[in-house]
């Protein structure tokens, strides 16, 4: 297996004393530890990424980026079709390779330059006049992809470093007398009951609710999270939101859980091995390492080497397309 | 994967030429096309609201369809989907003059 080692670049996130040790914590390296050991040292620490991942990190991340586009303009007060117009140019932009003179091409047929177009013109349709207000912050700016950083109060046995949980918040939003966190959710699946509820429990929604419950706890009315979900087929977009919300008792048994997997990974760190959770290979379609770690030890770093791209996950990073 | 993107081009003039034909279908080959094929920094801001209108026409259709399938549907039949070449088809139809941007679908 390849190693991370003190000769590569040094990244924000990780301990600089030992620098497989992470210590500002996002929500996918979390999910990422939480689902499987070695998944998380697969994506996370050695950053392999699969093709078919990429798509999808690609039109989330340009999907995202419309979005945030599109709230700050109205919410500077740009007239409806003006931002419209405005965020259409920037999606058809970001996704132009200038260097190649060409658009940006995938594979997937629901996940196209024009599925992307399409979906984000549906949206801005469907809720022209959106119930969900994007709040203002002190500083005069609009909540939007709203990047956060707060210490949890522990240090790691190994650096005597201080953990932190970081992330970005999509959208902030006033929605029935009270204060929300919107999170953007891209899918295949059907806008079903059985899709809203894998969100409760669900450890993204739960940091992001923590996370909500800290920015704006002056405000005293947080109330949770919205899934704004948009469900993007080869022919259509749909569109549906829904309110999660958690009680302060279970925001607390979330931190408290949280601090066993980072106790746990301390373990993995010293004994310099993140094993296998042979249980999740199946899940959400199956992992995207089972055909690294269906295969001998010996010739998974060469499975590795030809089959996956590569990324550098930092989540103290800001969001880049 | 994000780089500082050239200086749009205050002068550029659309290289697309008008649609000179009254069906959508027509619209769609030969502007929608090329608009999706054009460095977007010499896109107009009309060429863009052409690529909305086209997007909102769909959208329409689509929800027209979608609402004549679910009339069709006999109790207890699943729901069946609208399917990518009836859209197509149905907007081929769709004269031009038809899209106002401003319509609330």
């Amino acid at each position: 297996m390849e190693q991370i080692t003190k000769d590569q670049p040094q990244r924000l996130s990780f301990s600089s004393i030992e620098p497989r040790l992470q210590l500002a914590w996002d929500s996918t390296s979390l999910g990422a530890l939480k689902t499987c050991p070695r998944y998380y040292k697969y994506s996370i620490l050695d950053g392999y990424v699969t093709h078919a991942e990429s798509i999808h990190l690609r039109f989330g991340l340009e999907y995202h980026s419309a979005m945030e586009h599109y709230h700050r303009q109205r919410a500077k007060g740009i007239d409806y079709n003006a931002a419209v117009i405005s965020t259409i140019r920037h999606v058809l932009n970001s996704t132009w390779d200038y260097k190649l003179g060409r658009p940006w091409t995938s594979d997937m047929t629901n996940k196209t330059r024009e599925t992307l177009v399409r979906s984000i013109v549906w949206y801005m349709v469907q809720y022209k006049d959106d119930p969900c207000e994007t709040v203002m912050l002190k500083n005069g700016q609009p909540a939007v992809e709203l990047s956060f950083r707060f210490e949890l109060g522990l240090e790691t046995t190994i650096t005597h470093e201080q953990y932190t949980l970081c992330g970005h918040i999509d959208r902030g939003v006033t929605f029935a007398g009270g204060v929300w966190v919107k999170d953007y959710k891209t899918t295949k699946s059907d806008l079903n009951e059985k899709f809203f509820d894998q969100f409760m429990p669900e450890n993204q929604m739960s940091l992001y609710d923590n996370a909500g419950n800290i920015i704006f706890f002056e405000e005293n009315t947080f109330k949770g999270v919205i899934i704004d979900g948009a469900r993007i087929l080869v022919n259509s977009s749909q569109f549906q939101r829904q309110t999660i919300t958690r009680t302060q008792k279970q925001r607390e048994e979330w931190l408290k859980d949280l601090l066993f997997f980072l106790r746990q990974n301390e373990q993995y760190v010293a004994n310099d091995y993140w094993p296998m959770n042979d249980k999740a290979c199946n899940n959400y379609g199956g992992c995207p390492y089972r055909s690294v770690c269906s295969a001998s030890p010996d010739v998974r770093p060469m499975i590795l080497k030809e089959l996956y791209g590569h990324r550098s996950w930092d989540p103290l990073v800001t969001r880049e397309i | 994967m994000s780089e500082p993107l050239p200086q749009q081009n205050p002068n550029a003039v659309s290289p697309l030429s008008e649609p000179d034909k009254n069906s959508l279908n027509d619209f769609l080959q030969n502007r929608i096309t090329k608009l999706f094929n054009t460095p977007p920094l010499d896109l107009t801001d009309n060429d863009i609201a052409d690529v909305v209108k086209y997007f909102r026409a769909e959208r329409h259709r689509f929800k027209q369809l979608e609402a004549e399938n679910e009339q069709k549907r006999q109790p207890g039949q699943r729901k069946r989907a609208v399917s990518p070449k009836s859209v197509k088809e149905a907007l081929a139809q769709e004269p031009v003059q038809d899209l106002g941007f401003d319509e609330d679908d």
